[in-house]
């Protein structure tokens, strides 16, 4: 099977008021279909630079990268887009809902711009999607109705809904307390499992960075 | 599907901002209405004035001493009865040539008084010019070759002189000389604010003898055909040239003066359309600003559209949207409030307003493309934008 994704020597600088910030100096990695990784490492060493490179929000400044077999250096800004909705999914820190948009609209955008899917076929979609991830009773709530675990499960459903490839998890319990935090990643991990997507996710919880298939550490920009 | 979206979105941000909408559009719907407004009266008193030179009569050409030009100081008449008499004989028709020499008057009836123009004419004028006579007759060529103290009024002398009573056959005091008034001209009315029925005939001998002078002001002829009209300028200019040889005249016709005419207008509202085009220019600029405003206010929502696959153009057709929305919705508003005000303007003033489609449908179009080349340089900043750097905006 075709790995989800690959890099090969994978840098990113940032110029910064003249000044290069080196973030990612040449990291390699493989993830394969349905591989659960957990990626670790202090602060400031590069684990959402590399999300971001991933989750095809970013371009590298110099090596190799394939997501879901396609060469991101040979794709234009719209190929970029169409490839983060058909083979990405990504969850942030932050959840990143649109206020004053029900949850199952949120829920539904991505396959808004996925294009061709009629508006009753889309909110289908997001209301199954919406009910797996245990929120099928919030439908039409907004996101200040909901509470923060409820909303990163709405963000949770938005990022599977387009059936991706990869799952991206920045930090996914970063904003939330222990034990909701527990239930979100529980929920990451069962849908790692029932569906074969495969996971990245950012943690700062070792406990958890144990259970995962596999663990990568980064330090100062490179893999160690 | 992406572009219902793209007009979900906008419609949902225009109700978002109502107030700041509502304001942004003001721009815009003044400066359509303007457009409209201002294209209205410049057409509406282009097509009256003529209308009223074409009232005038059909194939006319004036005689005139002077250059027709305009700023030229008038020309001092030296034209004579006996020049008349010579023009007649190139005519070869006496019904077709009119004459005037004209007067500012006080005219006496009773004990009421008015101030108005007095014009010695030949009995052909009303054959010339068209002018109806409402009530009893016009005088005739006995009356013009026998200076018979008689005169025709216009309604309003004729209103301000004898009120509901019938002036015809009453007595009439024009600068202390005692007429008879034989008729009342049909009304007129106004135009362009001036009264048309403010003025006074009687025969032009009569007028020489009243004013003191022999002078003839302008020879008026009406061409049997429009194709005689040029020729028959000529030939009059020529034998008046040759009668009066340190005298330079001028023969204008009815379409010299309409074409003179409609040129100054058709500038004059170009003028206007410019003038309220540049309010509409300021409207635009107005879209933008607040388009910018919009594209930075949503940034972390652009990120987030763009993160799960809007494309660069999706979101650029998005705001271009808004903005063309904003506008168009302006411009709807402004060319109602534009077509209101000029159909009020011409119900209650006496500037003439006539609505053209062409200048709705210009103010239209001009208000959606002002939104698509304002609401460009935003939709593109905003379909631009990196989604990293978006999405970490706060
Ligand atoms: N947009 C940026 N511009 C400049 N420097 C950046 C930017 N984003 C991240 N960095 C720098 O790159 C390094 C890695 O950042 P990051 O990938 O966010 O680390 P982590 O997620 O592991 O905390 C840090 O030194 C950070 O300051
Ligand atoms: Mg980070």
């Amino acid at each position: 099977m075709m790995p989800a994704v690959v890099a090969r020597d994978l840098s990113r600088t940032y110029e910064l008021d003249g000044v290069s910030v080196p973030a990612l100096r040449g990291v390699s990695l493989e993830v394969a279909a349905g591989d659960y990784v957990a990626l670790v490492g202090p602060s400031g060493s590069g684990k959402s630079t590399l999300m971001h490179l991933l989750g095809g929000l970013d371009r590298p400044t110099a090596g190799e990268l394939l997501i879901g077999g396609r060469d991101v250096n040979r794709l234009d800004p719209a190929a970029m887009a169409t490839l983060r909705n058909e083979t990405i999914g990504f969850v942030f820190q932050a959840f990143h809902l649109l206020p004053r948009t029900t949850a199952v609209d949120n829920v539904a955008l991505p396959l808004v711009y996925r294009g061709g899917i009629r508006a009753a076929e889309r909110r289908r979609r997001a209301t199954a999607m919406l009910a797996r991830v245990g929120l099928g009773h919030r439908l039409d709530h907004r996101p200040n109705q909901l509470s923060g675990g409820e909303q990163q499960r709405v963000a949770i459903a938005r990022a599977l809904v387009t059936d991706p490839v990869v799952l991206l998890a920045d930090e996914p319990t970063g904003n939330l307390d222990t034990a909701t935090g527990q239930s979100v990643l529980t929920l990451l991990e069962e849908i790692n499992a029932e569906r074969g997507v495969a996971l990245i996710m950012v943690t700062h919880d070792l406990e958890v960075a144990a259970r995962a298939r596999r663990r990568i550490t980064m330090r100062d920009g490179v893999i160690v | 599907m992406r572009f219902v979206e793209a007009w979900r979105v906008a419609l949902t941000a225009l109700r978002a901002n109502r107030l700041r909408s509502g304001l942004t559009m003001l721009g815009v719907i003044i400066g359509v209405a303007a457009v409209v407004v201002l294209v209205a009266i410049g057409t509406g008193t282009k097509n009256e004035v003529e209308e009223q030179v074409e009232g005038l009569g059909s194939n006319l050409l004036v005689v005139v001493p002077g250059r027709v030009d305009f700023g030229a100081a008038p020309t001092a008449s030296r034209l004579q009865l006996s020049d008349v008499d010579a023009v007649t004989r190139i005519v070869g028709d006496r019904s077709r040539v009119a004459v005037t020499v004209t007067s500012g008057e006080t005219v006496r009836a009773f004990s009421k008084s008015t101030f108005t123009s007095v014009l010695g004419v030949l009995d052909t004028t009303p054959n010339v010019f068209v002018r109806q006579v409402g009530r009893g007759t016009y005088f005739n060529k006995s009356d013009v070759d026998t200076q018979r103290r008689v005169a025709v009024l216009g309604a309003s002398v004729a209103r301000a002189l004898f009120g509901d009573r019938d002036p015809v056959g009453q007595q009439a005091n024009i600068a202390g000389v005692r007429f008879r008034v034989v008729g009342v001209f049909a009304p007129l009315g106004q135009s362009l604010g001036v009264d048309r029925d403010n003025e006074v005939h009687i025969p032009v001998t009569t007028a020489h003898r009243l004013f003191a002078t022999n002078r003839i002001d302008a020879i008026a002829v009406k061409a049997p055909d429009r194709t005689s009209i040029d020729a028959l300028a000529t030939r009059i200019v020529a034998e008046l040239s040759k009668r009066h040889p340190e005298t330079e005249f001028s023969a204008v016709t009815q379409e010299q003066i309409l074409g003179v005419l409609g040129d100054i207008l058709g500038v004059l509202t170009g003028v206007l359309a410019a003038i309220a085009g540049i309010s509409l220019l300021v409207g635009g600029v107005g879209v933008s600003n607040i388009m910018l405003v919009s594209v930075r206010e949503r940034t972390r929502e652009i990120g987030l559209r763009k993160a799960v696959g809007a494309r660069p153009r999706d979101i650029g057709v998005q705001f271009l949207l808004e903005a063309v929305l904003l506008t168009s919705l302006g411009g709807t508003l402004g060319m109602a409030i534009g077509v209101g005000s000029a159909l009020l303007v011409a119900a209650v003033s006496p500037v003439p307003a006539a609505i053209t489609w062409w200048s709705l449908v210009l103010a239209f179009g001009v208000s959606a493309a002002v939104g698509i080349v304002f609401g460009v340089v935003p939709a593109q900043r905003a379909g631009r934008l990196d989604p990293v750097v978006a999405l970490r905006s706060e």
